[in-house]
C-alpha cells in the first residue's frame, strides 16, 4: 500500500525520535511503535479533512516526552547504579562520557601546560580533591561503587601517596591552592628514621592483607601470581641498581649509612611502588563488581605520573634544532596523554566481554609502554650526554616503565579471576522484575 | 496467589483497559489501541509510548503474554506481535474489576452514583 507524503514524512520523523528512548527498549519495541503510529496516520489521514495529522502530532509528542523519561528513569541499567556496565555488553556513551570526564580535564590542562600556562600543576590536585566528591556522594547513597569512580579513586590515591611523601620529607608545598583542602597539604610531619620504617612496614603489611582478602574472596589465579612475582622482582632489581647509584657513585658517611638507604628502598622504590601494588590490591576487591573495568583504577594512578609535560614558557624560533626538539616532545606528550586519557578508558568500557576487555587492556598497555620508553629515551639522547651517568638513568627509567607495565598486566589477570559475570546478571534480573512490578 | 494478586492493585488505568481490550482474545498493539478507544468512547487515545511501556512492564510482570508473530491479512500481511491475557493477568483484571464493582455499590449506596446515569453524565 502506497501511504501519502505526509504520512511517510511522519513515520520517518517519529522512527528518528524514537532514539530518545533507551537502546534496549528501542530495540524491543521501536518497530512496533513505529507500526502503530504508522497505523495511527493512515486511519487519521483517512478520517479526517481539515487538520490531518496535526492533532495526532501533538498527542503523540506529549507521549512521547512523558514516556522517554519514564523509561529512562526505570531502566533497570540505570537502577543498577548509574550508567553501569552489563555484562556481556559494552558501557553505554553516557557512562562513556563520565569516565572519560578526568581524562578530558587532563587532557585539556595538557594542552594548556605545553603552551607555557601554569594552571596545568594545580589542575593534577585540584581534580584529584574534586571528581573524588561526587563518586563518594554517590557510593554512600547508593551503596555501590560506580565505574566511573575509578579513575578519580586511584588520581586520588596518587596524589595523596605523593603528597603525604612530600610532608615526609618536609618538603614546601602549596599544591592545590583550595583552602578547603589545605590542612591535608600543610600537617607537620617530620621525616624520622623510624617513620620511614613505619611507613614501609604499613606498605607491606597493606599488601599481605589486601593478598589475604583478594585470595580469600575470588581467588587469585596462576599467571596473576606469575606477574606478581615478575613486578616484586623488577623493584628489587630496580633497588639494587639504586643502591649501587648511591653507594658507589655518592659519598655516605657511615653514619647516614641506614638512613640513606631507607631512603632509597622507602621513595624510590618500596613507598612508590609499594603503593602502587596497594591500589592494584584494592581494584581486585573493586573487581568483584566491575570485573576486568577495575583496569580503570591504575589508569587513574596513571594519568598525572609519567609525563608533566612542561616543555618550557619560551618556544625557540621555528627552524631552529631546539625548536624541532621540543615540538616532538611537545607530539610525544600528547600522544601518550591522549591515549591514557581518553583513548585507553573509552577501548576498554566499550569492549563488550572480559575476553574484548583483556585484549584492549594488554594492546593499551603495549602501546603506552612503547610512547613512554621511546618519549624517554628521546630525553635521554637529549639530555643525556650532560648526565654524569647516562646508563644509570637508561636503567632507572626502562625499570620505571617495565614495573608500571608489569602493574597493570598483574591488574588484567587479577582482575579476570573474580566471575562477576553471573552475579551481576542476577542483580539485573532482579533489579527488572522488581522495576516493572513496581511500575505497574 | 492472592497475596500476588494484591500486590499489582490498584492498577494503573491504562493496565487496566489494556487488561479488558485482551479478555475478548489476543491482540496486537493497534488493535489493543483501537479497543481501548472504543471503550471510553474515545476519552483515552492512548501513544504508542504508553501502549509499549504499559505492555512491557505487564509481560515482565507476567500479567500478559506474547502468543507469538503471525501474518495479519488485513494489514499488508505484515507481521505484528499479539498479546494475552496470562492466568495471573486473568485473576488480577477479575480481582481488580471485583474491587471496582464493590466501590461502585458503595456509591451507589450513598448515593453518589445514581443509577440511570448516562453517558455524558446527564440524568
Amino acid at each position: 500500500m502506497k501511504d501519502n507524503r505526509w504520512v511517510r514524512i511522519s513515520r520517518c520523523i517519529y522512527a528518528r525520535l524514537l532514539h530518545l528512548y533507551p537502546k534496549a527498549h528501542r530495540d524491543e519495541y521501536g518497530p512496533d511503535m513505529l507500526q502503530v503510529f504508522t497505523d495511527e496516520c493512515r486511519a487519521c489521514f483517512q478520517a479526517r479533512k481539515g487538520f490531518k495529522l496535526l492533532p495526532l502530532w501533538l498527542r503523540t509528542l506529549g507521549d512521547l516526552m512523558v514516556n522517554v523519561i519514564k523509561e529512562h528513569v526505570s531502566n533497570p541499567q540505570r537502577a543498577a547504579g548509574l550508567m553501569e556496565a552489563v555484562p556481556n555488553a559494552p558501557l553505554p556513551w553516557k557512562g562513556v562520557f563520565l569516565v572519560l570526564v578526568p581524562g578530558l580535564i587532563f587532557f585539556v590542562s595538557q594542552v594548556a601546560e605545553l603552551n607555557g600556562e601554569d594552571w596545568f600543576y594545580l589542575m593534577v590536585y585540584r581534580a584529584a580533591y574534586v571528581l573524588i566528591i561526587p563518586v563518594l556522594v554517590v557510593w554512600i547513597w547508593k551503596r555501590k561503587f560506580p565505574i566511573w569512580g575509578l579513575v578519580p579513586l586511584g588520581l586520588l590515591f596518587k596524589t595523596l601517596l605523593d603528597i603525604f611523601w612530600r610532608r615526609f620529607q618536609s618538603m614546601e608545598m602549596e599544591i592545590s591552592n583550595l583552602s578547603l583542602f589545605r590542612w591535608i597539604e600543610h600537617t607537620k610531619l617530620q621525616p624520622p628514621l623510624v617513620l620511614n620504617l613505619l611507613i614501609l612496614i604499613t606498605i607491606f603489611l597493606s599488601i599481605i592483607g589486601l593478598l589475604w582478602l583478594a585470595r580469600r574472596r575470588a581467588g587469585i589465579s596462576r599467571a596473576a601470581w606469575v606477574w606478581l612475582g615478575i613486578f616484586c622482582l623488577l623493584v628489587i632489581l630496580n633497588f639494587g641498581a639504586n643502591f649501587k647509584f648511591y653507594t658507589t657513585d655518592i659519598q655516605i658517611s657511615p653514619k647516614n649509612y641506614l638512613n640513606t638507604i631507607l631512603g632509597i628502598a622507602s621513595y624510590n622504590n618500596f613507598y612508590n611502588y609499594g603503593g602502587y601494588l596497594v591500589l592494584i590490591l584494592m581494584g581486585a576487591l573493586l573487581a568483584k563488581r566491575h570485573g576486568r573495568l577495575a583496569m580503570l583504577l591504575p589508569l587513574g594512578f596513571l594519568l598525572p605520573t609519567i609525563i608533566y609535560g612542561r616543555v618550557s614558557n619560551n618556544w625557540p624560533d621555528v627552524g631552529t634544532v631546539e625548536f624541532g626538539y621540543m615540538l616532538s616532545v611537545a607530539v610525544a606528550v600528547l600522544v601518550y596523554r591522549f591515549f591514557v586519557a581518553l583513548a585507553a578508558p573509552v577501548w576498554i568500557v566499550r569492549s563488550a566481554t572480559g575476553k574484548m576487555q583483556r585484549r584492549a587492556g594488554v594492546i593499551s598497555i603495549a602501546t603506552l609502554l612503547v610512547i613512554q620508553l621511546a618519549f624517554n629515551l628521546g630525553m635521554i639522547f637529549y639530555y643525556g650526554l650532560m648526565s654524569a651517568d647516562p646508563i644509570n638513568y637508561v636503567e632507572t627509567i626502562i625499570f620505571d616503565q617495565l614495573i608500571f607495565g608489569t602493574g597493570l598486566a598483574l591488574a588484567i589477570a587479577l582482575y579476570g579471576t573474580v566471575p562477576n559475570t553471573q552475579s551481576a546478571q542476577q542483580e539485573m534480573d532482579i533489579l527488572a522484575e522488581e522495576t516493572s512490578v513496581h511500575n505497574i | 496467589m492472592i497475596k500476588k494478586i494484591n500486590s499489582y492493585r490498584p492498577l494503573s488505568a491504562a493496565v487496566f483497559y489494556i487488561l479488558l481490550a485482551l479478555v475478548d482474545g489476543e491482540k496486537h498493539g493497534y488493535a489493543i489501541m483501537k479497543d481501548v478507544e472504543t471503550q471510553t468512547s474515545g476519552k483515552i487515545k492512548m501513544g504508542p509510548g504508553t501502549l509499549y511501556g504499559s505492555l512491557k512492564r505487564m509481560q515482565a510482570a507476567g500479567l500478559i503474554e506474547e502468543s507469538g508473530d503471525r501474518p495479519d491479512p488485513e494489514l499488508d500481511d505484515e507481521r505484528r506481535r499479539y498479546y494475552r491475557l496470562s492466568g495471573l493477568g486473568q485473576n488480577v483484571i477479575k480481582s481488580e474489576s471485583q474491587r471496582l464493582a464493590e466501590l461502585v455499590q458503595v456509591a451507589r449506596q450513598k448515593h453518589v452514583l445514581i443509577i440511570g446515569l448516562s453517558e455524558e453524565g446527564e440524568i
